[in-house]
């Protein structure tokens, strides 16, 4: 009962200022959407980078010493290594890949394409797919979807990658890393754009299941010193590091610059309210309320107000991602049930956050106001 | 002739209370005054304005603390008490009623009487059936569910006593309660507190310039420049 009248109270001193008050839930929502999409592009840039390798069955990853990652380390290899690797014991195949950039024209329009040559009837190598085949043929290629629904292009459209026509044969997932949208032709076709035979940039080993892959990972590096060896694992997180350091830091800023506007504007809510309405908090206490819970109820019209954003956040969401994909489908936002909680934790740590002046402005407010007329 | 009011339930004694800011010049508002008030006593405390009578009202409702001096209310040396102690105090023993009723505005009547019985923690039933009672009995039932805002002055100052009542005070402290309101309701209103005062056996003291209303008094005190000078019975 005394919950219930509380609550009463909060909601009903929020409610005085019901405009002050919405706009505040809709600028808090607006800024925790913020949160919600940077962290859903994120997200979507992690999964976009790292699709690829999870979903080869390549257990190890070679490439150039000191190269580590697919994006943005130059490795070149000689396809002759490859054989020499694929007679290393406990090695069961090694697929060579090469990784170019091309112009591709599609619709007229030139783009910057982040082609990677695969193997024909690739085991290692092949995308994850939505539509079509997983293996490219000669004259054929793979494009990720975004690049597919932006450029309403289907399956069988021709596109040209430095002049020569690719008929599009597969259209695959996971592979949109937002700053590149990966592509796949054949090793062969791959080689003709760059003008040089023989290279490549990774190598994908798989091991036979009999023996330790720890092991043969080990015997690579031992025997190879020129050449850098990678578990699965360690080359996803080699990726995700260089997305990191490439993008996280702008995200983060971006972020903490929304959070501190998200308390600055419930602060200020609260701060004008707790102003405005200084007799009513001296009132309660002139009736025997204590200043904890003056704290409390300040902190719930706080946490009020961030939940309400947080709604509307999630609301915000549900409606403008369709249209923010259609507009732009090359960003990739993947938003999950954590990414969803932690955004609550962090909306409700901008209403504790918000209350503190407030509550420490009610903190010098005294009983004896009420006295004044 | 015996004494009616034979249990001091306030003591005061070399009460001041000097306001200073280290800017100004400081300002005496209750000089060295000594006091004792019995229990069930109806005292009105008058006085030209700055006489120093509202500063005594909030040390003697535990509102501010004196520069020097000591206060005894129901036995308990109020200035031992920690803050937080003094708000529970306060809140268990003493009721206010202001001149400009001070109700809180988005609550209903009801919930504005409930509120003080919340803040002391009755709840439930018990806090409902304890504030509709005191609706009855300050005649304001009938506009339960109004808000201030809808409400005459009268109405509004039988809320604000209802409200003084709710946690059963012993000591009901008043700051000018007939000031907003015209003469016959502002009679009215203190002929009800008296009533109430003689019923439950609790203490008013209640500031006032109203002259017209001196009369219900059992004693009168004239307060100036900080000092009683006159007690009248």
């Amino acid at each position: 009962m005394l919950k219930k009248s509380m609550n009463n109270i909060v909601v009903r001193m929020l409610m005085r200022e019901r405009s002050r008050t919405l706009i505040t839930i809709a600028g808090t929502g607006t800024l925790l959407l913020l949160m919600l999409f940077l962290a859903g592009i994120y997200e979507g840039v992690k999964n976009g980078s790292t699709g690829f390798i999870r979903h080869s069955s390549a257990q190890i990853w070679a490439c150039q010493k000191n190269s580590n990652n697919l994006l943005r380390s130059s490795s070149f290899l000689s396809n002759s290594t490859a054989e020499e690797l694929g007679a290393v014991s406990g090695v069961k195949k090694v697929e060579a890949i090469l990784r170019l950039l091309a112009t591709a024209e599609i619709h007229n329009k030139n783009i910057t394409a982040f082609i990677f040559g695969i193997p024909l009837e690739s085991e290692l190598s092949s995308p994850p797919i939505v539509r079509g085949r997983p293996v490219p043929n000669l004259g054929e290629i793979i494009l990720d979807q975004s690049i597919v629904k932006k450029y309403n292009l289907d399956l069988g459209d021709t596109i040209r990658l430095n002049g020569d026509p690719f008929i599009l044969a597969g259209i695959s997932r996971e592979t949109n890393a937002t700053v590149a949208q990966f592509s796949f032709i054949t090793l062969t076709n791959a080689e003709q754009i760059l003008g040089f035979e023989s290279i490549s940039s990774f190598f994908l080993i798989s091991v036979d299941t009999t023996i330790h892959e720890k092991k043969v990972l080990d015997d690579l590096k031992q025997n190879y010193p020129e050449l850098s060896f990678y578990s699965k694992e360690e080359f996803i997180a080699n990726n995700l590091d260089e997305m990191k350091t490439g993008v996280l830091p702008i995200l983060w800023t971006i972020a903490l610059l929304g959070f501190i506007t998200g308390s600055a504007i419930i602060s200020l809510l609260l701060y004008a309210s707790a102003q405005e309405h200084r007799e009513d908090y001296a009132l309660f206490k002139a009736l025997g309320m204590s200043q904890s819970r003056i704290a409390v109820i300040v902190l719930r019209q706080a946490l009020l107000i961030s939940f309400g954003g947080y709604v509307v956040a999630l609301c915000g969401y549900v409606v403008c991602s369709p249209i923010l994909l259609a507009f732009a489908p090359e960003i990739s936002v993947d938003i999950n049930r954590e990414m969803c909680m932690v955004l609550l934790g962090i909306s409700l740590l901008l209403g504790c956050i918000g209350s503190f002046l407030s509550v420490n402005k009610l903190s010098n407010v005294y009983p004896t106001e009420v006295f004044r007329a | 002739m015996p004494n009616a009011f034979p249990n001091n339930i306030i003591v005061a004694h070399s009460l001041s209370k000097i306001f200073s800011d280290n800017l100004t010049v400081p300002v005496v508002a209750v000089r060295s005054l000594d006091l004792e008030i019995s229990t069930g006593e109806f005292i009105i405390i008058s006085g030209p304005n700055g006489g120093g009578k509202t500063t005594l009202l909030t040390l003697l409702g535990c509102m501010s603390r004196p520069s020097s001096g000591s206060v005894s209310i129901i036995n308990t040396n109020v200035l031992s008490l920690s803050q937080k102690e003094l708000s529970r105090f306060r809140m268990k023993n003493i009721g206010f009623i202001f001149q400009t009723f001070r109700l809180v505005d988005f609550l209903t009547v009801r919930q504005n009487v409930e509120l003080a019985a919340h803040i002391a923690g009755t709840t439930g039933l018990e806090a409902s059936n304890i504030v509709s009672s005191l609706m009855d009995e300050v005649e304001i039932s009938h506009r339960a569910n109004f808000y201030p805002q809808q409400l005459s002055g009268g109405e509004k100052q039988r809320t604000a006593i209802a409200r003084a009542l709710v946690n059963n005070p012993a000591i009901i402290l008043a700051d000018e309660p007939t000031g907003s309101l015209d003469s016959s309701s502002g009679k009215i209103i203190i002929r009800l507190l008296r009533e109430l005062s003689k019923e439950r056996n609790t203490t008013v003291i209640i500031v006032s310039h109203d002259e017209r209303i001196y009369s219900y008094a059992d004693r009168v005190l004239r307060m100036e420049d900080g000092a009683i000078l006159v007690q009248k019975k």
